[in-house]
C-alpha cells in the first residue's frame, strides 16, 4: 500500500511538473517520473500477486523507456538547437509569428 | 487444418515484418521496393483468402492456436467469422491501396517512408481483428493510432498536416484509456485476458452483471474516439489533411473500422451470458443507438455544407459509421439480431463506396490540384471514366437499388424499425434523405456545370490506369456486393430471415424512395440547375448554416477546453512562481535584519559597550598591578582570611545539617 501511495504521489508531482514547467527539459523529467511511477506500480502490484507476468512487463517497460528517453534527448537537443531556446512558450511563439509571416505573404 | 493455422499466424506477421525489410530495398531501387510492397499485400490478401473456406465449411465456432509469450500471457490467433471477414475486408483493401498508390504518389518525397507504414498499417490492423487476447488486441490497437497519425501527418512540412496528425493521436488517446480500463476490470473478474478464457468465465457464471454494463461502457469509449462517433468526431475531418490514398484506407478498412470491431466483439461475448445482455437493455443499448443515429444525421448534414471534395466524404463516413453503431445498438438480442450482422455487412458496403469515392477524389485532386469544390465544375468532359464511377459511388451511398448499400442500409433500418424506436427510425430515415442531397450537391459541383476558371487554365486529363483499375474493381463490388447478401450470412453462420426479395417488396423501400425525392429536388436545383433563390439561401447567414459552419461548435467547445486548461496550468505556474518566492523573501529578510542589528551594534552600542568592556578591564588590570605590588609575605592577613572562611563554612554546615 506504501508503494501505492509512493507511486501516486510521483505520479501527483509529474503532473503538477507538466502543468507549471516551460523548460523543455523540465517537462522531459516530468514525463519520467510519471513512467517511473506506472513502473513501480506495475513491479509492486505483481509482487503482491505472486505472478510473473508484472515483472516480465517491467523489463520490457524499462528497456523500451530507456529508448523513448534515448529519442526524446536527442529531439530536444535538436528543438533547442533550431530555436535557440527551450521554453515552451518561446518556442510556440517563434512558430506562431512564423505562421503568420507566412499568411501575410 | 494445419494450413489454415499457418496462414492465420502468416496473414499478420508477414506484413509487420516485411514492412522492416521496406527501408533496406528501398536504399537499393525504389522501383524494386514498389514491387516488393505490392507482392506482400498480395501474398497476404491471398493469404487472408485461404482462411475463408475453413470458415464457410466450418461450424461457425472460434479456432485458436496459441503460443507461449510472457508467462502467464499466451500470444495467439483466434479465428473465427468475425475475425476472418474482417482479415479479408483489410487485407483486399490493403493490396487496392499499395497498387493505387503507385499512380497516386508517383514522385513524393519520403515513399519508403509511406509504404513502411502502410504495410505495418495493414500489419497490425489484420493483427488487431486476429488477436486471442486482450493485451494483444491493445497492442495492435495502439500500432493502428500510431500508423494512422504518422500517415496522417505523412506531409510534415505542413503545419495543417502535423496539426492534423496531433489532434488525431490525442482524441483517439481518450478512447484508448477507457479501453485500458474495461481490460483492467476484465482481468480483475476473470484472471485471464484471452476471449476463450473470458467466454468460459461468463459461461461458468460468478460474474458482477452491473460490472459487466461499466466494461461495455469503457469498451463503448473506446469505439466511439476510434470510429470518430459523438462526440469525438472531429478528428475525422481533420485527418483529410492525409494523402488520400491514406484517407481511403484509414477510412474504408483500417483505423475507424477497429471501433466497430470491437463492439461486434464484445457484443458477440456478451451474447454467451443472457443475463449480461439483459442488464445492458435499460442502458448501454439505446445509448449506442442514440450515439449512432445523431452522429449520422449531424454527419449527413455536415457533409451538405463543407466545400472540401473530401471533407464530404469524410463526414459521408461519420454519418455512415453512424448507421452502423445504430444496427449495433438495435442488437438487443446480442449477437443473433439482425442488427449486428446488418452493421457488419453495411460496413463492408461502406467498405467499398468510400473507398470508391475516396480513389475518384485522389484522382480529381491529382489533376486539378485543388479540394475546393468551388473551383471545381464541368469535369465531366475531361474525366469521363471517374464521372461513371462517380455516379456508381454516389448511386450507392444514396441506397438506391439495387446497389450494394441500398440492401445493407436498409437492413440497418429495419433492425431499428423492429426494436420499435420510431423517433430513430425517423432519423434515420432523415439521414439517408440527407446522404442523397450530399451526394447530388458533390456530384453537381464537381462533374456538372460549365467548367471553372481554374480547371480552364490547367490542361486536366484523365487518371492514370493504374489509379482507375482499383477504382473500377471496388466500383463493381458496388454493384454486385448487395445480393451477395444471403451469401454473406451463411459465411457468418447468421441465420438471416430477410431475403433479398424481401427487401424490394417490403412496404419501406417504396418509403424510403419517396423520402429520397424531395432532397434530392432540392439539391438538384440548387447545385445542378444553379437555382439562384436556393443558393442564396445555401450561401446566407441563418442559425442553421451558422451551426453547419462551424459544425455544431464541437471543435470550438475542445479548444475552449483545452485553453481552459492551458490558462490553468499559467494559473498554477504563476501561483507556483508566487510561493516560490516566500523562502526567498524570508531569507532576504532574516539577512536584512541582521545587517540592522549589525550596523546598530557596530555603530551606536558599539561605542558604550566597548567603553564598558574596556573599563572594566582596566580595572581589572589595574587591581591586579595593585595586588602585584603588595607585600607577598603577609602571611598574617591569609590565615585570618582562612578562618574566616572556615567559620563560614562550619556555621553553613551547622544550619544545614543540624549537627
Amino acid at each position: 500500500m506504501d508503494f501505492v501511495i509512493l507511486s501516486l504521489v510521483m505520479m501527483v508531482i509529474g503532473i503538477y511538473g507538466l502543468l507549471t514547467n516551460r523548460q523543455l527539459i523540465k517537462v522531459f523529467i516530468s514525463v519520467e517520473l510519471i513512467a517511473i511511477a506506472a513502473t513501480l506500480n506495475f513491479v509492486m502490484l505483481a509482487s503482491a500477486m505472486g505472478v510473473g507476468l508484472g515483472q516480465a512487463f517491467l523489463i520490457l517497460a524499462f528497456s523500451t523507456d530507456t529508448a523513448i528517453s534515448g529519442v526524446i534527448l536527442a529531439l530536444l537537443v535538436v528543438v533547442s538547437k533550431k530555436y535557440g531556446t527551450s521554453d515552451i512558450g518561446k518556442i510556440l511563439q517563434t512558430i506562431k509569428d512564423k505562421d503568420e509571416s507566412e499568411v501575410e505573404a | 487444418m494445419m494450413i489454415e493455422d499457418v496462414s492465420a499466424w502468416l496473414v499478420w506477421v508477414l506484413p509487420l515484418i516485411a514492412s522492416l525489410f521496406v527501408p533496406l530495398i528501398g536504399k537499393y531501387s525504389a522501383k524494386a521496393r514498389d514491387y516488393f510492397v505490392i507482392a506482400i499485400a498480395s501474398v497476404t490478401a491471398a493469404l487472408a483468402l485461404s482462411l475463408v473456406p475453413g470458415v464457410i465449411f466450418g461450424d461457425g465456432q472460434a479456432k485458436i492456436a496459441t503460443i507461449s509469450w510472457i508467462s502467464g500471457l499466451d500470444a495467439g490467433v483466434y479465428i473465427d467469422p468475425l475475425a476472418v471477414l474482417f482479415t479479408s475486408l483489410v487485407a483486399f483493401f490493403g493490396l487496392i491501396i499499395t497498387i493505387y498508390s503507385l499512380g497516386y504518389m508517383k514522385g513524393e518525397e519520403g515513399l519508403t517512408r509511406y509504404n513502411y507504414l502502410l504495410l505495418l498499417f495493414i500489419g497490425s490492423m489484420i493483427g488487431l481483428v486476429l488477436s486471442d487476447n486482450l493485451i494483444q488486441m491493445f497492442i495492435f490497437w495502439e500500432m493502428v493510432g500510431l500508423c494512422s497519425y504518422s500517415l496522417i501527418s505523412f506531409w510534415y512540412k505542413r503545419p495543417e498536416s502535423v496539426k492534423a496528425g496531433t489532434k488525431v493521436f490525442i482524441m483517439t488517446r481518450i478512447g484508448d484509456i477507457s479501453l485500458l480500463a474495461a481490460i483492467g476490470i476484465l482481468f480483475t473478474m476473470f484472471g485471464t485476458f484471452s476471449f476463450r478464457g473470458i467466454i468460459d468465465g461468463i459461461v461458468l457464471g460468478g460474474f458482477d452483471p452491473e460490472l459487466m454494463v461499466v466494461v461495455a461502457f469503457l469498451v463503448l469509449g473506446g469505439a466511439i474516439a476510434k470510429s470518430a462517433q459523438l462526440p469525438l468526431f472531429t478528428w475525422l475531418y481533420s485527418a483529410m489533411e492525409a494523402p488520400t490514398s491514406v484517407s481511403a484506407l484509414l477510412h474504408a478498412a483500417t483505423m475507424v473500422k477497429a471501433g466497430i470491431y470491437l463492439l461486434a466483439r464484445f457484443i458477440l461475448i456478451f451474447s454467451v451470458a443472457p443475463v449480461i445482455i439483459e442488464a445492458l437493455h435499460p442502458l448501454w443499448f439505446p445509448i449506442v443507438a442514440w450515439i449512432g443515429v445523431l452522429t449520422a444525421i449531424i454527419g449527413a448534414s455536415l457533409a451538405l455544407t463543407t466545400t472540401d471534395i473530401k471533407g464530404v466524404l469524410a463526414y459521408s463516413t461519420i454519418s455512415q459509421i453512424g448507421f452502423m453503431m445504430a444496427g449495433l445498438g438495435a442488437a438487443v438480442e446480442g449477437a443473433a439480431s439482425v442488427g449486428w450482422f446488418s452493421s457488419l455487412f453495411h460496413m463492408i458496403s461502406h467498405a467499398f463506396f468510400e473507398g470508391l469515392g475516396f480513389l475518384l477524389a485522389g484522382g480529381i485532386i491529382h489533376a486539378i490540384g485543388t479540394r475546393d469544390m468551388r473551383l471545381m465544375g464541368g469535369l465531366k468532359k475531361a474525366m469521363p471514366i471517374s464521372f461513371i464511377l462517380m455516379a456508381i459511388m454516389i448511386i450507392t451511398t444514396s441506397g438506391l437499388p439495387p446497389f450494394a448499400a441500398f440492401f445493407s442500409k436498409g437492413l440497418v433500418i429495419t433492425s431499428v424499425t423492429e426494436t420499435g424506436n420510431l423517433i430513430q427510425t425517423i432519423l434515420l430515415y432523415a439521414t439517408a434523405a440527407i446522404t442523397f442531397a450530399y451526394s447530388i450537391r458533390m456530384f453537381s459541383l464537381v462533374f456538372m456545370g460549365k467548367e471553372s476558371e481554374h480547371i480552364q487554365k490547367q490542361h486536366v486529363h484523365e487518371s492514370s490506369k493504374i489509379m482507375l483499375i482499383p477504382a473500377m474493381v471496388l466500383a463493381a463490388f458496388c454493384i454486385i456486393w448487395g445480393i451477395s447478401q444471403p451469401l454473406i450470412a451463411n459465411f457468418m453462420h447468421f441465420e438471416l430471415e430477410h431475403t433479398l426479395i424481401g427487401a424490394f417488396t417490403s412496404l419501406e423501400t417504396p418509403i424510403f424512395l419517396l423520402l429520397l425525392l424531395p432532397t434530392g429536388l432540392i439539391a438538384y436545383y440548387t447545385y445542378y440547375k444553379n437555382n439562384q433563390t436556393f443558393r442564396r439561401v445555401a450561401a446566407g447567414k441563418n442559425p442553421l448554416t451558422t451551426m453547419l459552419n462551424h459544425a455544431f461548435f464541437f471543435d470550438d467547445v475542445y479548444n475552449s477546453i483545452a485553453r481552459g486548461i492551458s490558462k490553468f496550468s499559467d494559473g498554477v505556474r504563476h501561483f507556483e512562481n508566487t510561493i516560490s518566492v516566500f523562502p526567498l523573501k524570508f531569507g532576504q529578510s532574516v539577512v536584512r535584519i541582521a545587517n540592522v542589528v549589525h550596523l546598530y551594534f557596530d555603530t551606536k552600542a558599539y561605542n558604550s559597550l566597548d567603553k564598558l568592556i574596556n573599563g572594566l578591564s582596566n580595572t581589572t588590570l589595574t587591581g591586579v598591578s595593585k595586588m602585584r605590588k603588595a607585600p607577598s609575605a603577609s602571611l598574617r592577613n591569609y590565615i585570618a582570611a582562612s578562618v574566616v572562611g572556615f567559620i563560614i563554612i562550619a556555621v553553613l554546615i551547622i544550619l544545614t545539617l543540624g549537627v
